[in-house]
């Protein structure tokens, strides 16, 4: 590519309407030393684009979304999706503590009870802890997956995923659980979609559950829990309920 | 006279040496448009907040690679902002063809927010509509497609069964008519070519 070619595509560049290789050669040509006005051709091209930008009238936001990049400035967690999961560590550390001190002070016949809902709190406080380990490790991101119709009005469903370490976690708060049905949970990529198993939410609303590591090989466009008949399936049938995509 | 484009590139610059107060002072004076864009780009209100909240934080981890020589520190910011949200667009999209039980609609909501404009930002916007306005429409509409919809060449000339020619002259047509017609609002107007 010489300066005439580029400075013809520089809007184009601008607007990222360039297909990948002739992107390609446009970065390669800006490499080279000398040029004849193809950054100028680019900067106004660029500023023009800009002012595309502005077509609508600016919109306040609100003040957490500067609290959140402040946050991630200093590579933490967003405040608010921090203090979600941080509350539920304690909630749940609680109802450890609770059940242990029921279970000691109550006689035999519900020893066995108790050691299974200390086994499943554990089980739970293991998965907690495993999401703020990854919220803490670089590469992680947050996907918020919105409601759909149908989802519960108070639900919130959060995939904790770092894809650098094909690791994922599903957060669930206000999920109830439905008779005769279950929450199943799906990996879409492309055109694929790729069952991730079943989301189980207690008593609480709340529910956890890592994603199978196999199925965070390659790229993830999204994830979806819909609403199957008991067992789920291969192939969703139900509703989408909750549905979110990474960033990249 | 005020240079806004140029303070947001001397912001950049400083947060390229982690300057937070930089940062701060940039996201103060450019989230508010980068709001506006992304929802435009995205619908959900909610949507554009985490597209400005990922923008931002890029910019604060990318700062470094800013090139003045490429354009003004807005126009690199609102181009990341832009991005964000297209990516989010084609992730959308993919969704939907998959999921067609996942209504769109459920997807563009519509939250009232209080739009915040200053005179100078009114006039800016009214000029740009002006200046769109003032293309031929197949310019226009070329234009918009890449821009507000994030497709290529090849793919705006299969979406409007175009020839790919066609297309590339027609962006840069109208471009080239918007800058002029722009010039006094762009982002740096005191760089003059140089």
């Amino acid at each position: 590519m010489n300066c005439t070619e580029f400075k013809a595509i520089a809007s184009s560049l601008a607007l990222g309407a360039c297909d990948a290789d002739e992107r390609a050669q446009a970065e390669a040509h800006l490499a080279e030393a000398a040029h004849d006005g193809c950054f100028e051709a680019l900067h106004d091209a660029n500023d023009a684009a800009a002012l595309l930008a502005k077509m609508d009238p600016p919109l306040q936001p609100a003040p957490e979304i500067w609290d959140r990049v402040n946050a991630g400035l200093g590579h933490r967690p967003a405040r608010r999706r921090f203090a979600l999961l941080a509350y539920g560590g304690y909630a749940i550390a609680a109802g450890v503590l609770i059940a242990f001190a029921f279970s000691v002070t109550k006689i035999d016949d519900r020893l066995e009870r108790d050691r299974r809902t200390i086994a499943d709190l554990r089980q739970k406080l293991d998965l907690q802890a495993r999401a703020f380990a990854m919220m803490s490790e670089a590469g992680a991101e947050v996907v918020v997956l919105g409601a759909q119709p149908g989802a519960d009005a108070q639900s919130s469903v959060q995939a904790v995923i770092n894809k650098d370490k094909r690791a994922a976690m599903i957060v669930a708060h206000g999920v109830k659980a439905r008779p005769d049905k279950d929450y199943e949970l799906w990996v879409i990529r492309g055109d694929q979609k790729l069952a991730a198993g079943l989301m189980k939410p207690a008593a609480d609303g709340s529910a956890m559950m890592q994603v199978d590591p196999k199925l965070l090989e390659g790229a993830i466009d999204a994830f979806a829990i819909t609403l199957e008949p008991p067992g789920g399936g291969t192939a969703p049938q139900g509703p989408a309920l909750w549905v979110g995509a990474p960033k990249s | 006279m005020p240079e806004p484009g140029k303070q947001a590139s001397e912001l950049v610059a400083r947060i390229a040496l982690k300057d937070k107060r930089a940062m701060q002072a940039l996201y103060e004076r450019l989230a508010p448009h980068a709001l506006a864009l992304a929802r435009r780009l995205v619908g959900r209100l909610g949507e554009a907040e985490d597209v400005v909240q990922e923008a931002f934080i890029e910019v604060w981890k990318r700062a470094d690679q800013f090139d003045p020589r490429r354009g003004s520190g807005e126009a690199w910011v609102f181009g990341i902002v832009r991005n964000r949200a297209i990516d989010r667009l084609r992730h959308r999209t993919v969704v939907l063809r998959v999921l067609p039980g996942v209504q769109e609609q459920a997807l563009r909501e519509n939250a009232t927010v209080t739009p915040l404009e200053e005179a100078s930002a009114r006039q800016t916007r009214q000029a740009v509509i002006l200046a769109l306005g003032d293309l031929p429409q197949e310019q226009r509409a070329a234009l918009e497609l890449a821009y507000y919809e994030g497709l290529s060449h090849s793919q705006i000339a299969a979406r409007t069964g175009d020839p790919l020619g066609t297309v590339k002259t027609r962006i840069r047509a109208a471009m080239e008519k918007l800058q002029k017609l722009l010039t006094p609002h762009r982002p740096d107007p005191s760089r003059g070519g140089a």
